[in-house]
């Protein structure tokens, strides 16, 4: 499924390159709920930010924060990707994702089409054994936790944790029984 | 009331209005001025840079809200006058200005001249306040690339647009009155600068963490300090504004300077090397209302 925030913006007029504010993220964050209503399970969420420049953290917080917290809690199985994110945006949302981690001990993290300023395709706190997990799939497709075992060198269990924390937060699908892919 | 006193209802300001830290001196007679002033005479100053105009605003409306009267300015030298014309201060309608200054003198208003972001207020109400700041950023955007000429590029562009959301955001949220933005580059000897302030007159930082008991703090300066270095917010779990806006000013080498009730911190991360101090937070300043945030990049 597609979202063009732009237009959504644009539905709501809010008609500028900039997307500022609490208000404006919770207003866009309803929408895009509306949107993925009748998503099919398992269905990946791109949200194409073109034409936008600039998003403050109020917003990163009301709007891309609150829509990964439900594809995380949600019986809804749905996944979140984000695309043609401008640097400034980007960085915003690199900064908003490290706060929330360092201070609430919580990882969370977001792939995204375009490769980041992190050399990654995805912006959050993830550690060195996650980011070769999720670029592994990525170029990939999809790897069996055997596969993932002989590549990581992690023990069977540890790898098993590992993977089922990057299906949580939803950045890897588990297929079948040890079968995983990228999004 | 003889002749003496009325005279001595006159203050002669000194040239205190060059940068956050000379306006000190006449925040330090503020009370002087609120409790027995009528007028300011201005022939002293030569020149006035946008924190200070800012604060003199709130000077201003500090005094109009506790006397129920205008503070009156005098002698104001031309290039002081123009300045402040230039700015809109004078339509603030804070002050009483009796001298009026020729419309010949006004300075020109063209897009090529537009290194300056005039004074605006920022309404405390949400939604006033997001339209007015995102016009604010429109026209920021509109006069980027003179405003940030030594520094430019698209990046550094939406960085502002960042800082002025957050910093603008914050006034609303938090300072329960409305606040002030003005932003202007301008040389100074062989250096130029940037300067974006955006103040209030407000309840102030610390006043607006009083039902947070679960932050602690030593002193109003480590508070300001924490705000800006940690995702404290005085209304929900986390508050990642300020800390933003101190992670862009760092990442572009500028300054910050945040005062606020009888506090401040300032850092220059311009200075900021290994080892060495760039931080610096000062207590027991003369009380002065609400919020007041100066960020500066020179080149």
């Amino acid at each position: 499924m597609y979202i063009n925030i732009k237009k959504i913006a644009e539905e709501l007029e809010i008609n500028r390159s900039d997307l500022i504010a609490r208000l404006n993220g919770r207003l866009i964050y309803q929408k895009a709920l509306k949107i993925i209503e009748n998503i099919n399970r398992g269905e990946t969420v791109i949200l194409d930010f073109q034409g936008i420049r600039v998003v403050d953290s109020s917003f990163i917080d009301e709007f891309i924060i609150n829509l990964i917290k439900r594809s995380i809690d949600s019986s809804k199985d749905f996944y979140i990707k984000l695309k043609n994110l401008s640097k400034t945006i980007e960085i915003n949302i690199d900064s908003v994702l490290n706060t929330y981690f360092n201070y609430n001990n919580e990882k969370i993290a977001v792939l995204t089409e375009e490769i980041c300023l992190n050399n990654n395709f995805f912006i959050g706190p993830l550690n060195d054994i996650e980011k070769d997990i999720i670029n592994y799939l990525r170029v990939n497709r999809s790897g069996a936790l055997s596969d993932l075992e002989d590549f990581t060198g992690l023990n069977r269990g540890i790898l098993k944790e590992t993977m089922d924390f990057l299906c949580k937060i939803k950045l890897v699908k588990k297929d079948r029984k040890d079968l995983f892919s990228s999004l | 009331m003889d002749r003496v006193k009325e005279e001595s209802r006159k203050l002669i300001i000194r040239n205190r209005l060059r940068d956050p830290y000379s306006f000190e001196d006449i925040l330090g007679i503020k009370d002087i001025i609120i409790e027995r002033i009528k007028e300011i005479d201005f022939s002293r100053v030569t020149f006035i840079e946008p924190y200070s105009m800012l604060s003199l605003l709130l000077l201003g409306r500090i005094f109009l809200r506790s006397r129920g009267e205008k503070l009156r300015i005098i002698n104001i030298p031309v290039n002081i006058h123009q300045y402040l014309a230039r700015m809109d201060f004078l339509k603030t309608g804070m002050y009483d200005i009796p001298e009026r200054l020729n419309e010949r003198l006004f300075l020109k208003r063209s897009a090529f001249s537009s290194r300056v972001i005039e004074i605006t207020e920022i309404p405390n109400k949400e939604v006033e306040s997001i339209k007015v700041i995102s016009e604010i950023i429109e026209l920021f955007r509109k006069r980027a690339r003179h405003i940030l000429k030594y520094w430019m590029s698209d990046v550094i562009i939406d960085l502002f647009v960042t800082v002025i959301s957050e910093l603008c955001q914050n006034i609303f949220e938090h300072s329960l009155d409305s606040g002030f933005l003005a932003i202007q580059t301008y040389s100074l000897g062989r250096e130029n600068i940037l300067r974006v302030v955006i103040s209030d007159s407000g309840i102030g930082i610390e006043k607006s963490f009083d039902e947070r008991s679960d932050i602690k703090y030593d002193s109003s300066a480590k508070l300001i300090e924490m705000v800006l270095t940690t995702p404290i917010s005085s209304k929900r779990k986390f508050g990642y504004g300020l800390c933003q806006v101190n992670a862009i000013v760092e990442k572009l080498k500028g300054t910050i300077f945040i005062r606020s009730g009888n506090a401040s911190v300032t850092g220059l991360y311009h200075k900021k090397t290994k080892g060495s101090a760039y931080m610096f937070l000062k207590n027991n300043l003369s009380y002065f209302e609400g919020t007041q945030i100066s960020i500066t990049l020179s080149g």
